[in-house]
């Protein structure tokens, strides 16, 4: 009875004081999952070829084409369920990559320190506060079209996220006993950083990648908006966005509307689900 | 005001080593990253001369180190260098005719985003908690998350194409004259007394402006949120209510001018947010600003010109950063004495 | 005549989640004009929360219960916001505990002060400004400092200049809460020194809130002792010293170093205060009593008259 009451105490405080932000990380989850789930069903679900033209162009939304169809026929609602699996696979293929890169380059620059810390740090300062999308821009137009360009594009824009938040860790944790231990002992700086270091800079990871990823589908969907992404006929929602906008100014909404949703309904459910993992995990705040 | 003098000194000193790691940056991203810029601009089937040719022109024919150090040197002489394909044109002339187009846009959409955060966020740092406080929360969520093309185009079909309230591309009407002192054209026609042309010029800048202040207003509401509470719970506060100072007071003079302090120092990295969001936004609408010059530029592989473009964002970038970190030094006087 | 202050039964909590920190528990108490009244105490006791909720500033997640507070006959706790604001920093002075935070950063001092008298009074901008300077001048700080940033005045002059704040309206109360724990010994003798000048000045009212005893003898006239959300004893100065009635009393004024009595000697009560979440049933300082009795843990002790003194003890029944 003593150890229940208490217990049962915290679990009803914390239902009360953190229920706005579970029911935010339970909205985002749901979003996330139903487009993930879009992905991966999109061949069996999808009415038609999203490549093709299968009926009139611009035909409004029916009950044949429940999106209706663009300008060169194709079925918008197929496009859409097929460009799920464009920017899923861009956007977690570049920040995966940035995670990589972030968090080597954070563990050597943090551990080392002195000179090399010094420049890189000063190096990830600079690409953090350089306009993300510019940089992507940039980078894209030099390396060209190709859907492994696109991904390199990005991911260039999150790396100084994960090197400042894995770089502060290492610091934090290069003092602690246990690794000025094995310093001490004489253990290869490989096997400190990898064995001791890099388990305990972990945890944080996920936090960074949650509040990345939400950023990453807006900056995929703005550089194929300006034409600098996967190459058509692929179906992405950013420049499909992009494509019925010729139409709009007559009249024809549909081939805009429903993929520029899209891209804010993924963005706002990584939005939730990241803001809401880091609220509950962090207990201090607020 | 001596240690004024001091911090803006050394705020200034350590600007160069920013904007040299951003120059060469752009340097690397331009030179060493793969992709062969004269076979991009000539295409695969030129013949060996003219390759070569072109490469001697760029010189992209004499060793890397000896580049850098041109290049590093053409910028130190505020030369941006010069256009491979319309005749020479030497970039810096370019931006200026196209900057001004992108700085009122980006001012105008700042007001916008500045202004909805501040109201939104002092609401709701004053009902913590609440369903309005939620609901903001949420609003500042969902606007961040607002696709910039997608908001502007809802906005130029309800507003311009259905109801014909507002026109949907361009910067004026082709017909109306705007005499060009600044290139701004809301302060250009002030100062020509051009009454038409400000009306005009502003029907054009609303909702470019609205949607890129929209989708950047969430991050201040969020901001000014957070950092009212903050101030809110400062002893001050209270020492003020126990004087008597009326609480619109307290709020807006004490708390409102303490809370701005964080948010300034957080606007350099907007001005960034600003900026890339400008580029959407200027596509979205036909605006003839930077960012619609940088990706004309880079479907016509006119390479010098899109290097001395991205120099220039790099350049701008630092000195709003330290604009900012000056103008901070001016409000908080613990940093000015 | 009534009494300038008379508070009664006030109760304040703290809402915790499902707890209740019962910092103020039933305080009664009485203020009469001119007059200093010391209300000590040890730290956590709820000085600081008695002296907010007089002026209702109690912060969140404190919550006012129960009680009255009449102020020249008005009852403060029903009084709409808007009058409440004329009377805080009008009629009634605050200084609080840390000066170092209590100015705003950001605004002159001497505008903060302007503002507070603008605030309460009709004046001009100059007009109130030369009554600013004047009030600086009084608390000892020289005109030119007018135009300073508080993190420009020393901890001394920043004390100095909220007291300047609080008495710039001419209130006819002045809560002082702990106003000179955060500065050196010098200071802190000026200050008082200031206070007892300012009363005989004014005809003010002081609430001279303090957890050294030996400070409140020096100044106040009347001393009120709280002991864990209770108010267990008040006597004029020279009663409470001569005989104290309360167990908790006598142990507080042993463990002061008694001069006269050439004993250095300090005698500290043992056991330490209650968690005011879950104070103990009865008298609420039975645990450290060295006279506690079988009703002391059963019964709330009633408050007893005992001559000039009132004291919250069963011993005095
Ligand atoms: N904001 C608050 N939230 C919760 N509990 C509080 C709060 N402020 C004070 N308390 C609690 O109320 C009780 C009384 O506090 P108060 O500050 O009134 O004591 P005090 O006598 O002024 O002490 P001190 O001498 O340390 O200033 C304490 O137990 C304290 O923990
Ligand atoms: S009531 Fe009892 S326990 Fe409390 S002080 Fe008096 S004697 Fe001690
Ligand atoms: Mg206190």
């Amino acid at each position: 009875m003593r150890l229940i009451d208490p217990l049962a105490r915290a679990i009803r405080r914390y239902w009360r004081v953190k229920r706005v932000d579970l029911a935010l990380t339970l909205t985002g989850a749901i979003i996330v999952a139903w487009i993930i789930a879009m992905a991966a069903l999109a061949p069996v679900v999808a009415p038609y070829d999203p490549y093709v033209s299968v009926d009139d162009v611009l035909l409004p939304p029916s009950r044949e084409h429940l999106m209706g169809t663009d300008n060169l026929g194709r079925d918008v609602f197929s496009r859409i369920l097929y460009g799920s699996r464009t920017v899923m696979a861009v956007v977690l293929a570049s920040t995966m990559l940035s995670m990589g890169v972030g968090t080597l380059v954070g563990l050597v620059s943090g551990y080392f320190g002195g000179l090399v810390d010094r420049v890189l740090s000063l190096v990830m300062d600079s690409i953090y506060a350089f306009p993300g999308l510019i940089l992507a821009i940039a980078v894209a137009a030099m390396l060209g079209p190709g859907v492994s360009n696109t991904v390199v594009s990005i991911s260039i824009v999150y790396i100084p996220t994960y090197f400042r938040m894995i770089r502060g860790q290492v610091l934090s944790v290069k003092s602690q006993l246990y690794v000025e231990a094995a310093t001490a002992l004489g253990a290869p700086h490989k096997v400190i950083m990898l064995k001791y270091i890099l388990p305990n800079v972990i945890p944080v990871l996920p936090v960074v990648f949650s509040m990345n990823v939400a950023d990453a589908v807006l900056t995929e969907a703005g550089l194929s908006f300006l034409g600098l992404g996967v190459p058509a006929p692929t179906p992405d929602w950013g420049f499909d966005l992009r494509n019925g906008q010729r139409n709009l100014l007559a009249g024809y909404w549909w081939g805009s509307t429903f993929p520029g949703f899209m891209i804010v309904l993924l963005a706002v459910g990584f939005s939730l689900l990241g803001e809401g993992l880091n609220e509950l995990i962090s207990p201090e705040r607020r | 005001m001596v240690s004024l003098r001091v911090y803006i000194l050394t705020r200034v000193l350590l600007t160069i080593p920013m904007v040299f790691i951003l120059l060469s940056l752009v340097f690397f991203v331009m030179r060493i990253l793969p992709g062969d810029p004269v076979i991009a601009i000539v295409g695969m089937k030129a013949s060996p001369e003219h390759i070569e040719r072109l490469r001697h022109e760029l010189g992209l024919d004499k060793p890397l180190w000896r580049q850098y150090i041109d290049y590093i040197a053409m910028i130190m002489r505020g030369d941006l260098g010069r256009s491979m394909i319309w005749g020479k044109r030497p970039v810096s002339t370019e931006i200026w005719d196209r900057f001004p187009a992108t700085l009122e846009l980006t001012i105008c959409a700042f007001t916008v985003s500045v202004l909805i955060g501040l109201v939104t966020g002092v609401f709701a740092s004053t009902k913590p908690g609440t369903k309005a406080d939620v609901g903001l929360r949420l609003f500042s969520i969902v606007a961040y998350s607002l696709f910039i093309p997608l908001l502007g185009m809802l906005l130029q079909f309800t507003l311009g194409v259905k109801l014909k309230l507002l026109p949907v591309a361009g910067r004026k009407s082709p017909l109306v004259q705007i005499d060009r002192i600044t290139g701004l054209y809301l302060l250009d026609s002030l100062l020509t007394l051009n009454l038409v042309g400000f009306v005009d010029a502003l029907r054009y800048l609303l909702l470019p402006s609205i949607t890129l202040g929209v989708v950047l207003s969430g991050v201040y509401t969020r901001l000014v949120r957070s950092s009212m509470l903050e101030v809110l719970r400062e002893d001050f506060i209270r020492a003020l209510r126990a004087r008597g100072i009326p609480e619109g007071q307290i709020l807006l003079r004490h708390a409102l001018k303490n809370a701005f302090i964080p948010v300034l120092t957080m606007m350099g990295l907007q001005f960034s947010l600003l900026l890339a969001g400008a580029i959407l936004t200027e596509t979205t609408f036909s605006w003839p600003g930077m960012g619609t010059f940088l990706l004309e530029r880079i479907e016509y592989r006119d390479y010098t010109t899109v290097q001395g473009t991205i120099v220039f964002y790099a350049l701008l970038v630092a000195m709003v950063s330290l604009i900012v970190d000056i103008i901070y030094a001016y409000i908080d006087p613990r940093i000015r004495y | 005549m009534p009494p300038l202050l008379d508070v009664r039964g006030l109760r304040v909590y703290y809402m915790l989640g499902d707890e209740a920190v019962k910092a103020v528990d039933g305080v009664s108490l009485k203020v009469e004009k001119g007059e200093v009244l010391g209300l000590v105490g040890e730290s956590g006791s709820g000085k600081s929360t008695l002296g907010l909720a007089i002026v209702r500033l109690v912060p969140h997640p404190g919550r006012i219960l129960e009680g009255s507070v009449l102020f020249k006959g008005r009852d403060l706790l029903k009084l709409p916001e808007q009058e409440l604001s004329k009377v805080r920093g009008g009629e009634i002075g605050m200084v609080f505990q840390d000066p170092l935070t209590s100015l705003d950063p950001l605004m002159r001092v001497g505008e903060q002060l302007v503002e507070t008298i603008m605030a309460h009074s009709q004046l001009t901008k100059e007009e109130a400004k030369e009554k600013a300077v004047k009030y600086l001048e009084l608390v000892g700080i020289s005109a030119e400092r007018f135009y300073d940033y508080p993190h420009q005045f020393s901890g001394g002059m920043r004390q100095r200049a909220m007291i300047a704040m609080a008495i710039s309206t001419s209130p006819s109360l002045l809560i002082a809460d702990e106003p000179t724990t955060a500065l050196d010994v010098i200071v802190q003798s000026q200050i008082m020194e200031l206070f007892q000048s300012l009363r005989e000045k004014l005809g003010l009212s002081v609430i001279l809130i303090t957890h050294d005893i030996s400070v409140a003898m020096e100044v106040a006239d009347k001393i009120a002792v709280m002991y864990a959300g209770h108010l267990v004893e008040c006597a004029p100065s020279e009663t409470l010293y001569d005989s104290p009635l309360h167990p908790y009393t006598q142990g507080l004024l042993k463990a002061v170093p008694n001069i006269e009595l050439k004993d250095m000697k300090l005698v500290y009560i043992p056991g330490t205060p209650p968690d005011l979440a879950n104070p103990p049933p009865g008298c609420r300082f039975h645990p450290r009593c060295p006279r506690a009795m079988d009703v002391c843990r059963r019964e709330e002790p009633p408050e007893v008259e005992v001559g000039e003194t009132t004291v919250k003890c069963h011993l005095y029944r």
